[in-house]
């Protein structure tokens, strides 16, 4: 699609689809961890004694409490150090594209 | 007047009175600026506290504060897997879409999310398309929340005797109206303040109101939330104490019983909802309103709950010898009794998966239904429009960084804080299995009564209806913006002076309001479902197509509108299909698997073959959206 003498591509586009995987990893991970874990020890048989971690059921401390306490220091990290800063355009107008230019199917890619 | 029902009247003057105050300074400082953009989008300038909570506080909606705290106190602690992805949310819901998408509205000048779709493909279509199944599906939205707004106010007012002197002058001048007269007086009058409410400080002050309004309601809700939690542990005895006592709880008994005094009535006697019944050692407490009429000694069936844990029975019927709750002295004769479909009997799963259910035999959280909410909670809110516009609204990229962080707290401590809180309020506060959904003012009456600061119930009541008010807020400029700016200013009048969109935007927002008032006047059957309904829907139509125009130089506007009619089409066929199998107005889940996710698989799929089989996309909008132009003029 990208031809020899297009401009280079926009930063924001390419930054914006580097922490788009990225985003998608992080929810991949926890998803993992805390579907996995709760699947594993949170549907105990009946008549499983229940144990407690400061308070909660243990699943929960292992399965949603501290995956959510690391969900949020990694959404700070990333947030903080891993998305790009960028000076976002003015809100001009943006000139119109002659209906000459519109039509779909010309010779791209 | 009670004490607590006082203060509940002057926490909402009070709060009214601030949310006004916020929309005159709102308009002030409007004043001078592009009227459309000020009013539909605050002219682009929220830093981070006013961009993290106006954000937060949509989202929270009115189901954080009523259905949320009703599930967790039915169901226990399974709520939070239920809840889990939360965790994530705020990183995808602003991430995933929030820079680029700003970009390219600041780059074309666009207002609504119609708007970027359509300047993205340069394609009327698209617009008109995208607007029309966002003003379907976010009207269906609209009415739940004012219902909502309605409901919570009736419960706040319940005991004011000016309160009810208005249900009374209302009940008498709209008797003769027809549809109006259908209506629960003190619904009404509850559904009318509300609404006026909002109209009113929606349409003074615009998006800046809205957003500033979210702000004071983000902080209303965290600050109540903080409260509740102090006060439950403490009442209840700490964590461990709590859960130790979940774990011995069995699920409580639904049915049906006739009450019977023991003698012929002398005239008719009312007994009202929730009271406790005891007879022989057992504790029921009564669903509904039970009438025994005047030559009989016994009632027709009425609906009750059986109370079936040891130590609940014990200290409601300790309670009931020192005089702390009174016998009515009735003798209850069950007639019918439903025990929970998964639960009943057994102890153990208040504190575990899937929870007890009264209604599915399979329990509430099956492991298949916990894998579909942590997919449905974060994907389905990036997809929201009401969420997509507030993407928009942010001053620059730092303000974003910062604000998913401060997101990402707020909901940690939020939502985990809930779950705890309504886990203590089922051990402390038995029996609302009868109304669930009054759960949480309930539980803040409880709790503050028992403290000895009745007063400070308003406080935690004003929550939940910050909570819907500051969505209603976003809901009703969001479908007035997609009138005025999507369909009158594209495709009626693309010249139309100032002065004419400005009376146009407030006439817009004033008749959608009332519109919505006029329909949840008699709610439809099945809202709840209609809010699952919008929410899915509006995923469904917006998310893949949003996701591709944007990340996706190859997409094409014929993609996009096969993609949100892909989408739709498979959440209106798999409703209609549940509807056909089941007779609830549900959507059918095919294969087991949540129906959001097949939405989004047909959305997706129909695209790619659109994009497959149609023409290329245009070079000169690749260009303009997908490579530095200002670089090569360089």
């Amino acid at each position: 699609m990208v031809q020899e003498h297009d401009p280079p591509v926009d930063p924001v586009f390419k930054s914006s689809l580097r922490e788009l995987k990225w985003i998608f990893v992080i929810w991949l991970v926890h998803f993992v961890w805390v579907v996995g874990y709760c699947y594993a020890f949170g549907y105990p048989p009946p008549e499983t004694p229940l144990t407690t971690v400061i308070g909660m059921p243990s699943w929960v401390f292992w399965g949603v409490f501290v995956p959510w306490i690391v969900a949020t220091l990694v959404t700070g990290w990333f947030a903080l150090t891993q998305i790009e800063d960028h000076v976002l355009p003015d809100c001009s107008p943006a000139p119109e594209i002659s209906r000459a230019d519109k039509t779909e199917g010309t010779d791209h890619e | 007047m009670s004490e607590g029902s006082t203060a509940a009247l002057l926490t909402f003057a009070g709060y009214t009175i601030s949310v006004f105050v916020l929309a005159i300074l709102s308009n002030r400082v409007g004043k001078g600026k592009d009227f459309v953009g000020e009013y539909f989008l605050g002219s682009r300038g929220f830093g981070v506290w006013a961009f993290a909570l106006t954000f937060a506080a949509t989202n929270a909606s009115g189901g954080s504060f009523t259905g949320f705290p009703a599930l967790i106190y039915t169901h226990g602690w399974t709520l939070a897997l239920w809840i889990a992805a939360y965790m994530v949310m705020p990183l995808v819901s602003m991430a995933l879409i929030g820079k680029r998408m700003n970009q390219i509205a600041r780059k074309t000048n666009a207002l609504t999310i119609p708007e970027v779709l359509r300047a993205r493909f340069d394609s009327p279509a698209v617009g008109l398309v995208a607007t029309s199944l966002l003003i379907f599906f976010m009207f269906f939205y609209l009415l739940a929340q004012f219902k909502a707004g309605g409901i919570i106010l009736s419960t706040l007012f319940a005991d004011e005797p000016l309160f009810q002197s208005a249900v009374s002058f209302v009940s008498q001048t709209t008797m003769n109206i027809p549809w109006v007269n259908q209506a629960e007086p003190d619904y009404l009058v509850c559904l009318i303040v509300f609404a006026a409410a909002v109209i009113i400080y929606v349409v003074y002050g615009g998006f800046r109101a809205v957003v500033w309004t979210d702000v004071m309601q983000g902080i209303v809700m965290f600050l109540g939330v903080i409260l509740m939690l102090g006060m439950a542990l403490w009442q209840v005895g700490g964590l461990e104490v709590a859960t130790r006592k979940l774990a011995k709880m069995i699920p409580p008994e639904h049915g049906m019983a006739v009450l019977s005094t023991g003698s012929i009535a002398d005239s008719d006697q009312t007994f009202a909802k929730g009271i406790w019944l005891f007879d022989s050692g057992k504790v029921f407490r009564l669903g509904e309103l039970a009438t025994l009429t005047k030559g009989k000694s016994s009632t027709e069936p009425v609906k009750i709950l059986k109370i079936t844990t040891p130590f609940e029975v014990e200290e409601l019927n300790a309670k009931r010898i020192s005089g702390k709750i009174p016998d009515p002295g009735l003798r209850v004769k069950v007639t019918e009794a439903e025990p929970y479909q998964y639960g009943a009997g057994q102890t153990g799963n208040y504190v575990s998966n899937p929870g007890p259910a009264s209604s599915n035999e399979l329990g509430f959280l099956a492991i298949g239904t916990a894998i579909s909410f942590f997919i449905f909670w974060p994907f389905a809110a990036t997809g929201q429009p009401s969420n997509m516009v507030r993407l928009l609204s942010f001053k620059d990229t730092r303000t974003l960084r910062y604000s998913i962080v401060t997101v990402a707290v707020y909901y940690s401590i939020i939502y985990f804080a809930l779950i705890i809180i309504f886990c203590c309020a089922r051990v402390l506060m038995p029996g609302m299995e009868i109304a669930p959904d009054q759960t949480m003012p309930a539980f803040a009456a409880q709790l503050t009564r028992d403290a000895g600061i009745p007063w400070l119930a308003g406080l935690l009541v004003a929550a939940p209806f910050a909570a819907v008010m500051s969505s209603v807020d976003s809901f009703l400029l969001v479908v007035s913006s997609a009138v005025v700016r999507d369909i009158y200013q594209q495709h009626v009048n693309r010249n139309a002076p100032e002065k004419m969109i400005k009376i146009l935007s407030y006439s817009v927002t004033v008749i959608v309001g009332v519109l919505a008032v006029l329909a949840v006047l008699n709610p439809p059957q099945y809202l709840q479902d209609l809010i699952v309904f919008a929410t899915g829907g509006l995923a469904a139509c917006f998310l893949i197509p949003m996701l591709l125009s944007l990340y996706w130089p190859r997409m094409t506007s014929n993609a996009t509108i096969a993609a949100m009619l892909g989408g739709t089409g498979m959440h209106l066929g798999l409703t209609c299909y549940g509807y056909w199998e089941n007779q609830t107005f549900k959507a059918y889940s095919f294969l087991g698997v949540n129906p959001f996710i097949w939405d989004l698989i047909g959305s997706l799929g129909i695209a790619l073959v659109v994009i497959a089989l149609g023409p290329k996309p245009n070079r000169d909008l690749v260009l303009k959206f997908f490579h530095d132009t200002s670089a090569s003029r360089d």
